[in-house]
């Protein structure tokens, strides 16, 4: 006989993911005065002393000269914690008078009571690293009128405002960033675009007298 | 045609040390139009100490984690050229000793990625699931079976996981944005402004700041809150 039941869960989920990262780390040796290419080394700040930092400032000084051609050891703890509350509804026959859960991201466990039995489904879930659209990328954001704009970026046709939905994923980076309309004066900025980051773009771009607006 | 084919050659070589050079920002016509701002000799100083708000508006890169950024404009007088010297301009921290000199680009970069590596999320989850399910009840040892579905809601806390602005390639992003835009070093014979980082210790944010510098030989003191 299948009967249902409504019972309500709060789960709390404590995970713990522990990953160890960044063990065997060849750091490049950062050769000081180099200019930006000394930044693709790691990203210890005491990589490289700063000669601009005053000996008398109050800040935290940073470890000056420390080695950098030896592997990087150190071991990197990630971790998780979940909180979480809902509700199940079985059809089956209703036994368990009580289920809780735990449980870790791809699996989880339904109680004490019945270790036996697991799901698939009954764990939270986050988007977590590696998915998205624009993982790794930044966002900027085109609040721009006119729509019909068109967008170049570094000196490159990337599409009218419209066409690009107000918004562009780019790869970290400066850009020289050209909003242009016909009978509008142009719109140029400087932009430093950041992974994860937004950045809106504000504009509004001014006729310009004589000209024929399409 | 010699002479035009070296400073050819002159132009190409330089050209990639002048893209990392320091351009600053756009003077304000006076003196006058910044927060503080003093004249000696003919030459003028004007300075104005960001908001947190006017730094997420001038830069992308987050300083407000970090630092206190000072808009600096110099004027030279109108006949005599002055050096433009940021590492010599110095924050005081109001009734205290503490003074502070800039921060270079490189180091606040290196900073803010590190910070941002490390940084935790906090993110609301939900769920909605319809599934399948079939097992052996431990209590009758009969095997059960029947649909389950179910909704949830939570946070997540997660930490040390990659943040925003956390990459290699971000700290060059950053580095470059913060040198951009810094006041640069020259000899100036016309209106000169950028931008200096100050890294203090967090509980002088907010304590009133001074901004020490030698012009035309004479030291100047302005207030800037």
């Amino acid at each position: 006989m299948t009967r249902s039941r409504l019972r309500p869960n709060f789960s709390v989920f404590i995970i713990f993911l522990v990953a160890l990262t960044g063990f065997a780390q060849q750091q490049q040796s950062g050769k000081p005065g180099t200019g930006s290419s000394s930044a693709q080394g790691n990203a210890t700040v005491a990589v490289e002393p700063d000669p601009t930092t005053p000996s008398f400032s109050p800040a935290k000084a940073p470890v000056e000269n420390a080695v950098t051609s030896e592997p990087d050891h150190r071991v990197n703890v990630h971790g998780a914690i979940s909180v979480g509350g809902g509700y199940a509804h079985f059809s089956g026959p209703a036994i368990l008078p009580f289920y809780g859960g735990y449980g870790s991201w791809g699996y989880g466990y339904w109680s004490a009571l019945a270790p036996f039995w697991w799901s698939p489904f009954w764990y939270g879930y986050a988007p977590y690293g590696g998915s998205g659209p624009g993982y790794g990328m930044g966002q900027v954001k085109l609040q721009v009128e006119p729509k019909t704009a068109e967008v170049l970026i570094d000196g490159a046709y990337a599409g009218t405002v419209a066409s690009l939905k107000s918004s562009l994923w780019l790869d970290p980076g400066a850009y020289d960033l050209c909003i242009r309309a016909a009978g509008h004066a142009d719109y140029r900025r400087r932009i430093y675009v950041l992974s994860g980051k937004n950045l809106a773009v504000l504009a509004k771009l001014a006729p310009v007298p004589g000209e024929v607006n399409p | 045609m010699k002479a035009a084919g070296i400073l050819t050659l002159l132009a190409i070589l330089t050209l990639p040390l002048m893209a990392d050079a320091p351009k600053g920002t756009v003077p304000r016509s006076t003196a006058g139009k910044y927060a503080a701002h003093t004249e000696v000799g003919g030459a003028a100083l004007g300075a104005t100490l960001l908001t947190p708000k006017d730094v997420h508006k001038a830069f992308t890169t987050d300083l407000t984690r970090c630092c206190l950024v000072v808009e600096v404009a110099l004027y030279p007088a109108n006949d005599k050229a002055i050096n433009v010297s940021p590492d010599e301009f110095v924050l005081r921290l109001a009734d205290t000793d503490t003074a502070v000199k800039t921060s270079s680009a490189r180091l606040l970069a290196a900073q803010l990625q590190k910070k941002n590596s490390s940084a935790t999320a906090v993110t609301p989850v939900g769920e909605a699931h319809v599934g399948y399910e079939s097992g052996i009840d431990p209590l009758t040892g009969q095997r059960v079976h029947g649909v389950v579905y179910g909704v949830g809601a939570g946070v997540v806390v997660e930490g040390a996981e990659p943040g925003p602005a956390s990459s290699e390639r971000d700290r060059d992003v950053m580095e470059l944005e913060l040198t951009e835009k810094s006041l640069p070093e020259d000899m100036a014979s016309a209106p000169v402004a950028g931008y200096l980082y100050f890294s203090i210790p967090k509980d002088n944010k907010k304590a009133g700041h001074q901004l020490e510098y030698t012009l035309n030989g004479q030291k100047v003191l302005l207030k800037l809150n």
